[in-house]
């Protein structure tokens, strides 16, 4: 009996560890790439601009369905219709939490609320409705629901519950373990003054917050991180969750405002492992002159420096240190020096921030779609010229290093920061840091055993010293669709006393893969570090220079040329695009 | 039977002749639709908005003959009373009404039929949508529908071990590298275990675990994909191409691709016939005002 028992325990659990397993389990982990900031209909400013698709239409796109997108012609039928080239690995569809019950109370006849004079303006003027309901709930500081959501939002709060529930079922019905992964999630988008201060928050699983916080419930970052830790992290539910600043760039400074505490600073660092670098509006990496003398600063970079600014340019301030990433990961060491904890340890990803629920449509082509939110509509028709702002982009992907294709083990991903960015193409990159590698790793057929082993892989913190200086490891693999790699750099950024310091080096050429071993040359043991690699590939035409030679624009006459068909012939307007991707950092610390 | 059949057989004859006779002496009255030189610059605007250019004079033609068509249809329509038994409409009439003068205490049918006295009905955008949508349904003809949501070819599933040669690293001896390279694999009988020292690093191991094609192709490029489309299982090919240099593949599992898994909208396309025999009610002219 005893036997029988013994063995039916030793089936039970190799059914167990199958379970957990996928086929393609890699202990070394693979590559996922994905979208993590994604809108639909679901989204106020998405919807205004005729978005019909919802949370399934999404992640059906990002499996590789052929999607239609808004103009629809008067048959209901879309006149324009996209498909991934390459499925995604992942996906979380992060819709406005903001105005989710109102626009359920907009367009339920059956709702309290629904004739109110704001869901009038919303149903007959949709354009007018996005900058009243908008402006009313991102941009005062003190923000307060319309009249219709009754005393405390009570009536906007209670119906914002169903479109939270399709948000998890869409979720729940696509997961496909293995093969698909979806992430419940939400933004929560507040611009105090106009300045941006959005955060996508992702979760675990499906243990999810009862409603997703909004920016009519909290003032600030400090309140958003208590609400989902009580709501969420520590309330021994199960529930887990990241939260991922974007659009620092619009920020005035704001999102990389130093924590007033070491407290505030944890709480920062517990919450927010990742920051989306990069996407439709722009790049948020760097920026030339502000601490840096990098020229490939210079990437993508949108005209306003406020979200407010996009539309009212006389609001726009002079760009601000505490909007770009580098500068943020500078200060952090700094704050680390002092507080003993660093809030901006944070690793880096990029994604589209469709408001089409198209994600990882990120194609560099003539047919760019647009962004579908806050710049040029196309609800009624396809706008004259370009069919968005000339300064918005296709953006970018996020890339997690994991074991399998799973919930489990990709927010594992998220919350040690293996991850990182591109701004499009599928760059594979690995990048290593440790004291022992050897100097001939790249050619070497074990890199990334040896590179786990001996050290920490991107998003780590390098153990304590066993050599003088520590040593590197970069290697990437261009997109077999994209063009070839150009370079690979490592950013070191050091604090020297109060001061705030960063260098460029080009540690690898040109080519169709890249490796290169590197030990930091001016490396002093008593000053915090970080390193992150920046793989460039070689400049290839940006979607505005694709669509102005589509459509034969002759530059020699410009007096000629239609409306908004003039920036093909903008000297402001870039011609090329250097797509590159932007690893997590490795930090050091004396 | 046939004695059974004989009354209606009569009627239906004399029913017809009378027809016949009462369009002969009645001709159906010629409805003229005007277009004026406002909405025909409209609808060169229109044009150049969808297509970024001006309509060629085929184009421009087939634009008139589609706005005539609509408002051919929104006439006919309203003919037919169609709008008096919708629920959009309805509901719509109520609501403008409802907007435009909200101090109003009247029962919705009191307030749609205000609206209906103020004209609403025919200038109202979105009861002439309406009213268009039901008219073009009413005219389509069973065709195949247009995929609105049309998922992807499912892919199917490959489980490959590829030795890998460098292009950066062997430059111009590449193809003479790679063609030694498979003789050897070849000529000593190789097996892919066996052969994974012979490939140059890479972040791709040798032994590709079991991927969907879609997959493959994302690694290794479409080429290489095509490359391995019909090829024999577990015997070395290649040389096979990537974005990265050469490679010498053996194919250890294949599983073709199921159909494809469509998710269709229907499509309402007009039906030309259907379309003529309103057309023969209205003419259409171009103002020169």
């Amino acid at each position: 009996m005893r036997f029988l028992l013994l063995i039916a325990l030793a089936l039970s659990m190799s059914t167990m560890a199958r379970a957990g397993r996928c086929p393609d389990y890699n202990p070394h982990r693979t590559a996922h790439f994905g979208d993590l900031h994604v809108h639909t209909a679901l989204s106020l400013d998405a919807a205004t601009m005729g978005t019909r698709n919802g949370p399934r239409d999404a992640y059906l796109f990002a499996r590789g369905a052929r999607v239609g997108i808004q103009p629809y012609d008067p048959n209901d039928r879309p006149m324009r219709s996209l498909q991934l080239k390459q499925p995604l690995d992942f996906t979380s569809v992060t819709d406005h939490a903001e105005m989710l019950g109102e626009l359920e109370i907009c367009t339920d006849p059956e709702l309290e609320g629904y004739t109110s004079w704001v869901c009038k303006i919303y149903r007959s003027w949709p354009r007018a409705a996005f900058f009243i309901m908008h402006t009313n709930a991102a941009y005062p500081e003190e923000p307060t629901r319309h009249g219709f959501c009754g005393d405390n939002g009570e009536h906007c709060l209670k119906y914002a519950s169903r479109p939270w529930q399709r948000i998890q079922s869409a979720a729940k019905k696509f997961d496909d373990p293995c093969s698909f992964t979806t992430f419940v999630g939400y933004e929560i988008t507040g611009a105090p003054g106009g300045k941006n201060m959005h955060r996508n928050v992702i979760f675990r699983n499906e243990q999810v917050q009862k409603l997703p916080v909004s920016n009519f419930e909290v003032r600030n970052p400090e309140e958003i991180w208590t609400r989902i830790r009580n709501e969420c992290t520590e309330a021994e539910t199960g529930c887990d969750a990241v939260i991922i600043p974007h659009n620092s760039n619009l920020s005035g400074g704001l999102i990389f405002k130093s924590p007033a505490t070491a407290e505030t600073a944890a709480m920062r660092a517990s919450l927010e492992p990742l920051v989306e670098v990069m996407q439709h509006k722009g790049d948020s990496e760097c920026s030339p002159g502000l601490g840096s003398t990098d020229e490939l600063c210079g990437f993508e970079k949108l005209t306003a420096t406020s979200f407010m600014g996009q539309f009212v340019p006389f609001l726009n301030q002079p760009p601000s240190v505490g909007s770009y990433a580098r500068s943020a990961l500078k200060t952090g060491l700094k704050l680390d020096a002092e507080l003993g904890i660093n809030p901006f340890e944070f690793g880096m990803i990029a994604s589209t921030d469709t408001h089409l629920g198209t994600p990882g449509y990120v194609a560099e082509t003539a047919d760019f779609p647009g962004h579908g939110g806050a710049g040029k509509p196309a609800r009624e028709s396809l706008p004259p010229g370009f069919v968005d702002r000339p300064d918005y982009n296709p953006g970018g992907l996020a890339v997690l290093w994991a074991e399998q294709n799973t919930r489990e083990s990709l927010f594992t991903a998220m919350k040690r920061r293996e991850a990182y960015g591109t701004s499009g193409p599928r760059i594979l990159l690995r990048f290593f840091g440790g004291w022992d590698y050897d100097a001939d790793l790249c050619s070497s057929s074990h890199l990334v055993e040896s590179g786990y082993k001996q050290g920490v892989p991107m998003g780590g913190v390098l153990p304590e010293a066993t050599s003088a200086a520590p040593r590197f490891v970069v290697s990437a693999m261009r997109d077999p669709d994209g063009a070839a790699l150009d370079r690979i750099q490592i950013i070191k950024g050091w604090t020297d006393g109060d001061a705030l310091h960063e260098k460029v080096y080009d540690i690898a050429g040109s080519g169709n893969t890249s490796c290169a071993f590197w030990v930091d040359p001016e490396f002093n043991a008593a000053q915090h570090a970080f390193y992150y690699t920046r793989v460039m590939e070689i400049p290839t035409k940006r979607w505005s220079t694709l669509y102005c030679e589509d459509k034969k624009i002759a530059c020699e006459e410009p007096d000629d040329l239609e409306e908004d068909l003039d920036y093909c012939c903008d000297a402001d307007v870039p011609k090329l695009i250097q797509e590159r991707a932007w690893s997590s950092p490795i930090w050091y610390r004396p | 039977m046939v004695s059974a059949l004989k009354p209606l057989l009569v009627f239906l004859a004399v029913g017809g002749l009378l027809f016949t006779i009462e369009r002969q002496w009645n001709p159906p009255e010629i409805e003229t639709i005007v277009i004026l030189a406002t909405e025909l610059e409209e609808i060169r605007r229109e044009w150049r908005k969808q297509m970024g250019r001006a309509p060629t004079e085929s184009e421009l033609e087939a634009a008139i003959q589609t706005y005539g068509d609509d408002e051919m249809l929104f006439r006919e329509a309203l003919r037919l009373g169609w709008d008096q038994n919708d629920p959009v409409i309805y509901r719509r009439l109520v609501q403008n009404m409802r907007f435009l003068e909200p101090e109003l205490r009247l029962s919705h049918a009191e307030l749609y039929q205000k609206a209906r006295a103020l004209g609403m009905h025919r200038t109202d955008i979105v009861v002439r949508r309406r009213l268009l949508q039901r008219a073009r349904a009413a005219t389509a003809k069973p065709l195949p529908p247009l995929p609105v949501h049309q998922a992807g070819n499912a892919s199917g599933q490959v489980h490959v071990t590829q030795i890998f040669l460098s292009r950066d690293k062997r430059g111009e001896a590449l193809e003479t590298d790679a063609t030694m390279l498979l003789e050897k694999l070849r000529g000593e009988n190789l097996a892919p275990q066996a052969a994974h020292e012979l490939s140059d690093p890479s972040l791709y191991k040798p032994d590709q675990p079991k991927l969907t094609e879609r997959k493959l192709a994302s690694r290794f490029g479409q080429g290489f994909l095509d490359a391995l489309a019909g090829a024999e299982l577990n015997t070395w090919i290649g040389p096979v191409a990537s974005a990265y240099g050469l490679h010498a593949v053996w194919i250890h599992e294949r599983k073709e691709s199921g159909p494809p898994n469509v998710t269709r909208i229907p499509n309402s396309p007009r039906n030309d016939q259907a379309l003529a025999a309103i057309r023969q009610r209205y003419r259409v002219e171009v103002s020169a005002e």
